[in-house]
């Protein structure tokens, strides 16, 4: 996974305030992210509230677009996936202190595409971002 | 120096919203960004003053010291007028340093300080 | 001139965005601004002709006063609003998540999402 946004491409980031498939917040947040991967920009998202569900592993959803995989081909393709270790530690996703090595807080209930990872994750994509957009947090 | 501006539209307490903004707010601040903070529409009710123990009556953290902690970190809050008044809150009810404005008026601080915006 | 993009995923009546996104897209016009309007999801139910209300009017407001609203073809197909239904100056495109995100980060000086 590439965990470095190179500084020429320019940014944008997301964040998610509402969990997955309650609304279709993720989902528009998912595809736009694609979208702007697929167009050689740099891509950051930032999970915070029950948007940090959405870095649940084994999502299998029968019928609805499937937000766990979208978010592992986002990864896959470039973009760096963080989400809030408070709103996850208040949902039961962290395991343990940070860890400075693999540059997150462990959880194994997250999937490996999402880092847990403090507010300053999003306050940092804030400055550096070309844009941002907010999904499901108005 | 990013311009941000949070604005919130939501309860304090009933939902998470208002804690997720005024965190966003207070660590923007710290690293020095400018950040406005809006309250409007039900989020004029994170304006009133005078919360007593929420932690203890309810379990959760003051909203008002969060916003007390944002004006000294030298971050600008505005209330919404028209919210206010849909709601019969008056203007000796609010913090201090809360500026109260139009809905014209709000506008333009979105438009003209809101490089980056976050809306809860 | 100043360039903004606004982008709705929510109900014209729900007070999850669109009464601001329509506030700001006047005060951007009266500002000289140049503002376009992306309609998403839910978002594309503004779309709909004969609203009464707020977002109803100011949508028409908009288009009169030369704002470009877009709004998602498979949104409104699935929400079953055909195109006699939508307001008549509103721009039905297929894959405006490209558009969208092209305008915002090569166009665009600002955008605000609700």
């Amino acid at each position: 996974m590439v965990d470095e946004i190179i500084k020429e491409k320019k940014v944008l980031s997301l964040m998610l305030f509402s969990g997955p498939y309650g609304s279709q917040d993720a989902d528009h947040m998912c595809r736009i992210a694609e979208k702007a991967l697929e167009k050689g920009y740099g891509v950051e998202i930032f999970l915070y509230g029950d948007g940090v569900h959405a870095q649940m592993k084994d999502q299998a959803p029968k019928m609805f677009y499937n937000v766990g995989e979208a978010l592992v081909r986002i990864a896959e393709k470039g973009g760096v996936i963080k989400s809030c270790v408070r709103c996850s530690t208040a949902r039961g996703y962290v395991n343990n202190e940070f860890d400075e090595t693999s540059d997150r807080y462990p959880s194994d209930k997250a999937m490996d595409a999402v880092k847990i990872y403090s507010l300053y994750g999003f306050i940092s994509m804030i400055k550096s971002s070309d844009k941002l957009l907010t999904f499901g947090s108005a | 120096m990013v311009k941000v501006v949070i604005e919130i539209s939501h309860p304090p307490f009933g939902y998470e919203h208002t804690f997720a903004g005024l965190y966003v707010a207070s660590a923007s601040l710290s690293k020095g960004y400018d950040v406005t903070v809006i309250l409007r529409s039900d989020g004029v009710y994170t304006g009133r003053k005078g919360q007593i123990e929420p932690m203890k009556n309810i379990n959760l953290p003051a909203t008002e010291d969060l916003v007390e902690d944002i004006i000294e970190l030298d971050g600008r809050i505005i209330i919404e007028r028209s919210s206010m008044e849909m709601r019969g809150i008056n203007e000796d009810e609010l913090i201090d340093e809360i500026e109260v404005m139009d809905t014209q008026d709000i506008h333009d601080i979105i438009l003209d300080y809101g490089e980056k915006v976050v809306a809860f | 001139m100043t360039k903004i993009a606004l982008l709705i995923t929510k109900t014209p009546h729900s007070d999850e965005g669109a009464e601001r996104m329509c506030g700001i897209s006047k005060r951007a016009k009266e500002r000289e601004m140049d503002v376009t309007i992306y309609m998403l999801g839910d978002g594309v139910l503004c779309a709909k002709k004969d609203q009464k209300g707020y977002v109803g009017t100011n949508i028409k407001i908009a288009l009169e006063n030369g704002v470009s609203i877009k709004a998602s073809a498979n949104d409104l197909n699935a929400r079953a609003i055909r195109k006699e239904q939508v307001e008549p100056e509103i721009e039905i495109v297929t894959d405006l998540e490209s558009q969208f995100v092209e305008d915002i980060m090569e166009s665009a000086d600002r955008v605000i999402s609700w």
